[in-house]
């Protein structure tokens, strides 16, 4: 995943990564085709690949990371 | 801005890894030294302090002890609570831009008004879900007996304080994310069970002598068994 990607999506528009968010968040085991689902919807949405490799393990982990770094933007950011 | 993915990174690989150092060194090294208890118990406190409201082992624990609780009520109840985050974070996430976009809308003011107390509202009830989240972990952990995961020092959260909305909301900015966690509980149960095991995974544990027995049935059959390809198939 590229930095600047991750920058521009939080910018623009956090909304659109909701379902990361929620898949991040979630009591509930995720399929991986669910995971891939949400991975490609959301790069749809956006209109860029966030995630460029589709490599389940490799969206477990980008879920995590971009969970993250939305909560420390969001909250050190913005009061 | 610039560094999110990086602090990210560095937070997920270090935050475990640093309070475990910090037990080692308020906690365990007093233990060794055949300190007095109430030196430990004061190391302990310490310990809890430095952690500044999150016990990221704490939590790990806690997770653990939901997912393997035999009442379900458990999991349906923390699997709700858990969706106050994401909501959480969207609301606050770009909140100066939302109010300023929304002041400069050629709206009336009363429509602007009403537009800025939804949006307030909206972000107050995440927030408030967050903070009855955090406390009903803390209670679970201590029904359990297991160490809580957000131990701050006036225990439990109220939400019509100020500073512990900030506390809370602080939190969330370390917090450990469940994916990883989750799904990797799963994997394993799925495991132990061998009902993750698919009808691949069966041949390739079989002996030759085994899965020529195989061929000779499917072949002598002609009703060849539907392969699931495990993540493939999904």
């Amino acid at each position: 995943m590229k930095e600047e990607l991750l920058e521009r999506a939080i910018k623009e528009d956090v909304s659109k990564l909701k379902d990361v968010l929620r898949a991040s968040y979630s009591l509930k085991a995720l399929s991986k085709l669910e995971v891939l689902e949400i991975a490609t919807k959301t790069n749809e949405s956006l209109g860029y690949k966030l995630f460029n490799d589709l490599y389940y393990p490799r969206l477990v982990s980008e879920f995590s990371l971009v969970s993250r770094a939305v909560a420390k933007d969001a909250i050190e950011n913005n009061n | 801005m610039k560094r999110l993915l990086r602090q990210a990174k560095n937070e997920m690989r270090q935050t475990k890894q640093e309070q475990e150092l910090l037990y080692e060194k308020h906690v365990i090294s007093k233990l060794v030294e055949g300190a007095d208890p109430n030196e430990v118990g004061e190391g302990y406190q310490d310990y809890l302090e430095d952690l500044d409201g999150f016990h990221a082992l704490a939590f790990d624990q806690v997770i653990d002890s939901i997912l393997e609780d035999d009442d379900e009520r458990i999991l349906d109840h923390f699997t709700t609570g858990f969706e106050s985050v994401p909501e959480y974070l969207v609301h606050r996430s770009g909140w100066g831009e939302k109010v300023k976009n929304l002041m400069q809308d050629d709206s009336p003011t009363h429509i602007k008004s009403a537009s800025v107390d939804s949006l307030d509202r909206s972000r107050t009830k995440a927030h408030d879900g967050v903070i009855n989240l955090f406390n009903d972990l803390n209670s679970y952990a201590e029904d359990k007996n297991l160490p809580v995961p957000y131990p701050v020092k006036y225990g439990k959260f109220d939400k019509k304080d100020l500073n512990h909305r900030t506390d809370a909301a602080d939190i969330l900015s370390r917090h450990t994310p469940l994916l990883e966690k989750v799904n990797k509980v799963v994997q394993e149960k799925f495991k132990e069970s061998g009902k993750g095991e698919t009808i691949a995974d069966k041949y390739r544990k079989m002996s030759l002598g085994d899965l020529l027995d195989v061929a000779k049935e499917n072949f002598e059959q002609k009703d060849l068994p539907e392969l699931d390809l495990g993540g493939l198939s999904q």
